[in-house]
């Protein structure tokens, strides 16, 4: 094989060559000892800090992906596929993918997980989550996860398995954006995460209506719910009054009902055309001023878009 | 232009007049004498520096002996200076902070590199040397890419990397060259805890 003695080079040398090196090359080289792993450290650490997404994935397949906006660099551990590696160019990116298959895919990922996180150090990290797929794993894979901060986290639960769910929730941190689809009926999370900006609740039928009105977050999707108009026109009152929700930017309710007529009893409101920047709908106004356009969709659904007055006037 | 054309002077080969411009005279290590032009010398900051610096005029050039680079041997200048023959006048890249680096090799580039590793190795040196960072960017893009698609183990091979096991014993032999009595120190604590001792005493 075509060798060449890369310890040997002057230090710049070393640290020109990594520089160029895709993700791929640089944790593979970090593999290789404890050396070459403090060599990677010292001279690409710096210069990689924040300039990835990582995004974890443990679904059917355990997967772990670097990516930026030219290339994306991902790692499949599969104990049903098989192994491949492959480089796809796009006209803006690249793509590289290794697909391992192993009959241990936690110790793989495991591997390979602890130098990317400790090389491509990087506030940008998503996790996406069946907490039902690999339920005896559960516990090793949220421990290696333990104080991580994800600035977004869709989970996934088909079946209920409340107890790891909790961990989960107990043991990682979210900043962003948090996501739970869960068709169970009976789902009531433990805490939701506080201080995300996105909620997003496939199954919230557990939600109250006071749990609702103490979210503070900017975006709420709530898909299935046990709220009744009245909750809703309760709702919209506090929050028009600003005693709830003053984060609030968007909001997406599944109603219980299919009549709509009582959510807006006794709220002042003013029906208004679609903008450029808004949908057709009724306004309704904040005491600061502050205007939600809200919106009916298919008797089943309700939007509300907080807007300033200018915002509205400017489209 | 092909590698073979590049105007450089190899004055105990070949004595063909480079362009009725300003040149420098080199002198490699193993006594190989080059004429390379100003405009040349401009991609590499320490030349240029260097001859700024001796603010020689034409008649010097000829009239005092060629400046010796006392490093590098007479293969690896011939190609740096073909190399700077050939971007002569280019702009100097500055990293623009893309990560990873980008770096194309233009295909000058890649057949003036296609060379041993040992070779490549020594052009690598001499272009951090002389400071010429074009040629420094691809000849360190080629070493990258000697990675490419590799796993770990082929990776030790590829860059003779030693493995744990190796860099403990170079650390243990080196330890022991500068304190012969470590390794029985050593061995003597080995055994006193295979007996079960406490204390070393």
């Amino acid at each position: 094989m075509n060798s060449i003695p890369f310890l040997r080079f002057p230090l710049i040398v070393i640290k020109e060559v990594l520089s160029t090196m895709t993700p791929f090359e640089l944790i593979h080289l970090s593999m290789v000892s404890k050396r070459s792993q403090t060599i990677v450290k010292t001279f690409s650490k710096p210069k990689l800090r924040n300039k990835f997404n990582l995004e974890f994935r443990f679904v059917n397949n355990y997967e772990l992906s670097v990516e930026n906006e030219r290339m994306k660099c991902e790692f499949i551990f599969t104990s049903s596929g098989y192994n491949e590696f492959s480089v796809i160019y796009t006209d803006r990116k690249r793509f590289d993918t290794i697909q391992k298959r192993t009959e241990n895919k936690f110790d793989e990922f495991k591997k390979i997980c602890i130098i990317v996180l400790d090389i491509f150090e990087s506030n940008r990290k998503m996790l996406h989550y069946d907490i039902n797929a690999d339920t005896n794993e559960n516990r090793v894979i949220i421990d290696m996860l333990k104080s991580k901060s994800f600035e977004s986290c869709h989970i996934y639960d088909d079946k209920g398995n409340d107890h790891d769910l909790k961990y989960l929730l107990d043991n990682l941190e979210f900043s962003k954006k948090f996501a739970i689809f869960s068709i169970r009926r009976d789902y009531v999370p433990t805490d939701l995460p506080k201080n995300v900006r996105s909620l997003s609740l496939g199954n919230a039928r557990f939600l109250k209506l006071e749990q609702l009105m103490r979210l503070e977050c900017t975006r709420i999707w709530l898909g299935l719910t046990n709220l009744t108009n009245n909750d809703i026109n309760v709702f919209l009152k506090s929050w028009m009054s600003s005693e709830s929700n003053l984060n609030l930017e968007q909001l997406e309710i599944g109603l219980l009902s299919s009549t709509t007529d009582d959510i807006l009893l006794n709220i002042p409101n003013e029906f208004r055309d679609e903008t450029r920047l808004l949908p057709s709908g009724v306004d309704i106004k904040r005491n600061d001023g502050m205007t939600a356009r809200i919106q009916f969709i298919g008797g089943h659904t309700m939007r509300m878009h907080v807007h300033s007055p200018v915002s509205t006037e400017l489209s | 232009m092909s590698v073979e054309n590049a105007p450089v002077v190899d004055v105990d080969e070949a004595a063909i007049p480079v362009e009725k411009k300003m040149y420098y005279r080199f002198e490699s290590n193993d006594k190989k004498e080059f004429r390379v032009s100003e405009l040349a010398i401009q991609q590499s900051e320490t030349l240029n520096r260097l001859v700024e610096a001796m603010g020689y005029t034409s008649e010097d050039v000829e009239n005092k002996p060629a400046i010796a680079i006392e490093n590098i041997d007479g293969k690896t200048l011939k190609l740096v200076f073909q190399w700077c023959e050939h971007h002569k006048g280019e702009a100097i890249p500055v990293d623009d902070g893309s990560v990873p680096k980008i770096v194309e090799i233009p295909e000058f580039d890649a057949k003036l590199m296609d060379i041993d590793n040992g070779l490549l190795f020594k052009l690598i040196w001499a272009a951090d040397y002389l400071n010429i960072v074009q040629l420094l960017n691809v000849s360190c893009k080629k070493v990258a890419n000697m990675a490419q698609g590799k796993t770990p183990a082929q990776l030790r091979r590829v860059y003779l990397l030693p493995s744990d096991e190796e860099d403990e014993a170079a650390k243990r032999a080196a330890q022991e060259a500068q304190d012969p009595r470590a390794r029985e120190v050593e061995e003597e604590f080995e055994e006193r805890k295979r007996q079960g001792g406490n204390s070393f005493f």
